[in-house]
């Protein structure tokens, strides 16, 4: 007879619009999870066992090692978080949605993701962004926010993953545009097409292993292309590269 | 030329995308973004084609600069060789 996990803790959540029930060996995740409970019956079940834990742990170093960090002695409970938002993401992908990696800033109800590699300054940009619109701005996510694309559009979610600031709201905001962050010296933006954007997105947004999947998810950003804008920014620290980039983004909105 | 694993195309926005299958996509992650001629020459290059066959294959087929199926077929053998797809 096989060893079968004690799932210990389990809830529901409504995350991106569709309702998930966690179970999981630790609590943590379901702490993570808690301004998102909801009492409508799950329409997805996630349910994590030690080997998810051990093949996070396995990923993370792995991650780390081409980052060329030292590894993370990570908690069980911490990698669990992780297992169960591979499998969220792995969800989505059939229900026309994705995960990905940027800062997502909402200004008057309308969403801009930047994104670029780790340690580029994304949630240093969108702090910018705080500080021009103050009330005005929401961080819906700033680290991992979910995009779908439905009937009116593509729309921003905010989930419980949200980076280590933990800045996120669990709203859902339609979505202007995605843009492409660089350092530079000086701030400069340009409109760009879908086609040059798509293989900057193929590296952050969350491809699940299975191949047939992977072209599925490259079909929803097929979709997403068709109502938001793309922009690649070059920017610095100062405030002036939230003026010129939210001028460029905004206005053209408006158009 | 041999592909080491066999791939599945898919097109959007213009743009075609090749993902290993099979045992293939246990070793190679990464998805292949491909114009409308590099697709084709892909395509070639899945059928055992090498570098020349491919050009006049190329030029016979479609009415192109034959500089530019040069230029994109030694950029994407070179792509592919440098990811170790050649068997």
């Amino acid at each position: 007879m096989g060893f079968l996990p004690k799932h210990v803790y389990s809830g529901t959540y409504k995350i991106a619009d569709l309702r998930i029930q966690i179970d999981s060996l630790y609590e943590q995740v379901q702490s993570l999870c808690a301004d998102y409970r909801t009492s409508e019956p799950a329409e997805i079940v996630v349910r994590t066992c030690a080997s998810d834990i051990e093949r996070e742990r396995r990923l993370s170093a792995e991650t780390q090692k081409a980052e060329g960090l030292e590894p993370c002695n990570f908690s069980d409970a911490y990698l669990e978080t992780l297992s169960v938002y591979r499998s969220i993401a792995t969800e989505c992908i059939g229900r026309s949605r994705l995960l990905m990696h940027g800062s997502c800033i909402a200004v008057d109800g309308k969403a801009v993701i930047f994104t670029a590699k780790s340690g580029t300054g994304k949630s240093t940009h969108v702090r910018l962004w705080r500080e021009l619109f103050r009330e005005r701005a929401v961080v819906v996510n700033d680290d991992k926010p979910i995009l779908g694309v439905g009937p009116d559009g593509a729309i921003a979610y905010g989930t419980p993953w949200d980076g280590k600031h933990h800045l996120s709201q669990n709203v859902a905001t339609s979505l202007l545009a995605v843009c492409l962050l660089n350092r530079g010296a000086k701030n400069r933006i340009q409109e760009i097409t879908a086609q040059e954007a798509l293989p900057t997105l193929l590296q952050q947004i969350f491809l699940p292993e299975e191949p047939m999947m992977v072209l599925q998810a490259i079909g929803i950003i097929g979709r997403l292309c068709q109502t938001i804008r793309f922009y690649r920014l070059e920017c610095n620290m100062d405030i002036e590269a939230a003026q010129v980039a939210s001028a460029a983004i905004l206005e053209n909105s408006n158009k | 030329m041999k592909l080491k694993y066999e791939f599945a195309l898919s097109e959007s926005i213009g743009l075609w995308s090749a993902v290993a299958i099979g045992e293939g996509s246990k070793h190679y992650r990464s998805v292949i973004v491909m114009n409308e001629t590099a697709k084709d020459i892909f395509e070639l290059i899945r059928e055992g084609l090498d570098e020349e066959q491919i050009i006049e294959k190329m030029l016979h087929m479609y009415d192109v600069e034959e500089g530019q199926v040069r230029s994109e077929a030694h950029a994407l053998i070179e792509k592919l060789q440098n990811d170790g797809l050649f068997a």
